[in-house]
């Protein structure tokens, strides 16, 4: 793992403990119904939103390697943000169940943001499903293709639908609540810090996933050697190779058939 | 052009040589459409209940009709084939037409039999029909691209289904939207704009199809371990 990484990681331990505690010492959100529960707020707000962020990274990382098939680092950053982009997804509708029996009574109460991010959740899981599905030659340009469909659903679900008059007028969500008078400096402060320390997580363990992929690739990836300069300035045979690119499965699989 | 109207020539002959697979999507449409009239048979259900179900129909009549395009190709081991013989945008072009006639068609036929089951008049025929068939026309151009992303997998029919459905729930949402007012609830400036979105999100789910097949399909790069 690089520097930049290690330190993106313990900084967003840090900020993520100390936004966590932080929100417990905050004052209660007097704008809910259960304003000491109202806290669940500080972890599913960011996720949520970086989550569906991620979502719509995906599919430009997608339009980055279909512009340039050749460099597969546009595919390891797509993976990365996909299944990332999934974990948090779930962290955000887990706490919104959560916030919805807290706040309106029911784990589930079809309100229309919660049934949206719900289909952005069904969206990530079909494409994970799908890449796990497919083969190896097809299961790479599936997964790209499938998150740039994807695009579209996601912004409409997104940025669209919950702003529909229809549908806002229908909605139980505290987006005003939290934009206008529910949340005071000490909350955004809170919900600032754990945005902070989630972006932080997700560069960390996003950059470690593509390192970890392009060395699954190339054994030889990151190696540096003073006589070589550069991994592609020479030829295979001269490279030198991590012992834990030597597996048994490769020493029979190079060992001449009978 | 020449070679679109060609790929769909062949998907009709290919289609009514063997047409068991036609009949038998057709008659699912039925079943399906008549197994939910039943359900809610004299029962008074609210023009967005009765719309809701057949665009449900719709889907999963679409499910079982839309991915074949590219899935009984591949059944058949016909599609390589069909790749070296005809240029990619027609190969997609051409199936895209081809199931877009058929879903058309099934939603058409299906939405006159939801309607002489449910016995109840439409309130706005301009506008049930032409969400009708923007709903046909979308499920087709979003459910072939699915199945044209399963191909090769074990079980290809589930996954064309995984992948598709959560694809199509926005336009799913815009198309209940406008049939609801079509048969009566709602107001109809609303379902305009609905139908409005309905077709961008169409012209977009073409154009991005086309962008994922040509790349799904392209020539393969060397992979660096290979």
């Amino acid at each position: 793992m690089k520097l930049a990484p290690k330190i993106s990681l313990i900084l967003a331990i840090l900020l993520l403990v100390g936004g966590t505690v932080q929100g417990f010492r905050a004052p209660n959100a007097e704008g809910f119904r259960e304003p000491t529960l109202a806290r669940i707020v500080f972890w599913h707000l960011p996720a949520a939103i970086i989550g569906a962020s991620l979502t719509l990274l995906s599919a430009y990382f997608a339009i980055r390697w279909f512009l340039k098939p050749e460099a597969r680092i546009h595919f390891y950053r797509l993976q990365a943000t996909w299944e990332i982009a999934a974990m948090l997804a779930m962290v955000g509708l887990v706490t919104g169940i959560v916030f919805s029996k807290a706040q309106w009574g029911a784990w589930w109460h079809w309100d229309p943001r919660q049934t949206s991010f719900l289909m952005v959740v069904l969206l990530l899981g079909a494409g994970q499903l799908l890449y796990q599905g497919l083969g190896e030659e097809t299961r790479e340009r599936a997964l790209a293709g499938y998150s740039l469909m994807t695009l579209l659903p996601t912004l409409f679900l997104t940025f669209v639908y919950p702003r529909l008059p229809q549908v806002q007028q229908a909605s139980f969500h505290p987006s005003q609540t939290v934009s206008n008078n529910g949340f005071d400096a000490d909350h955004r402060s809170v919900l600032g810090i754990i945005m902070l320390g989630l972006i932080a997580y997700v560069y960390s363990i996003g950059t470690a996933r593509v390192v970890r992929a392009q060395r699954q690739d190339d054994p030889n990836y990151g190696i540096s050697d003073s006589s070589v300069h550069s991994a592609d300035s020479v030829l295979p045979e001269s490279r030198p190779i991590r012992p834990e690119a030597i597996s048994q499965e490769s020493l029979e699989d190079a060992a001449p058939r009978s | 052009m020449r070679e679109v109207w060609a790929v769909v020539r062949k998907e009709a002959t290919a289609e009514f040589r063997e047409p068991q697979g036609l009949i038998s999507s057709a008659t699912f449409g039925v079943i399906a459409v008549v197994a939910v009239a039943f359900s809610i048979a004299n029962q008074s259900t609210t023009p967005t209940v009765d719309a809701g179900l057949l665009t449900v129909v719709l889907l999963f009549a679409g499910m079982l009709s839309v991915p074949r395009v590219y899935l009984a190709e591949d059944e058949q081991r016909t599609f390589e084939t069909l790749k070296m013989v005809a240029p990619i945008p027609a190969i997609y072009f051409g199936k895209l037409m081809y199931a877009g006639l058929q879903m058309l068609a099934s939603g058409l036929f299906i939405a006159v039999i939801f309607l002489a089951l449910r016995g109840k008049g439409i309130e706005n025929s301009v506008l049930f029909f032409m969400s009708v068939t923007l709903e046909s026309l979308t499920i087709a151009a979003t459910l072939s691209v699915a199945g044209a992303l399963a191909i090769g997998a074990p079980n290809r029919w589930i996954l064309a289904a995984v992948a598709g459905f959560p694809l199509l729930l926005p336009q799913t949402a815009l198309s209940i939207g406008v049939i609801r007012v079509g048969l009566g609830q709602g107001v109809v400036h609303t379902a305009w704009t609905n139908l409005g979105g309905l077709a961008l999100m169409l012209v977009a789910s073409v154009a991005l199809g086309h962008v994922t097949t040509a790349q799904l399909w392209r020539r393969s790069t060397q992979h660096p371990s290979a």
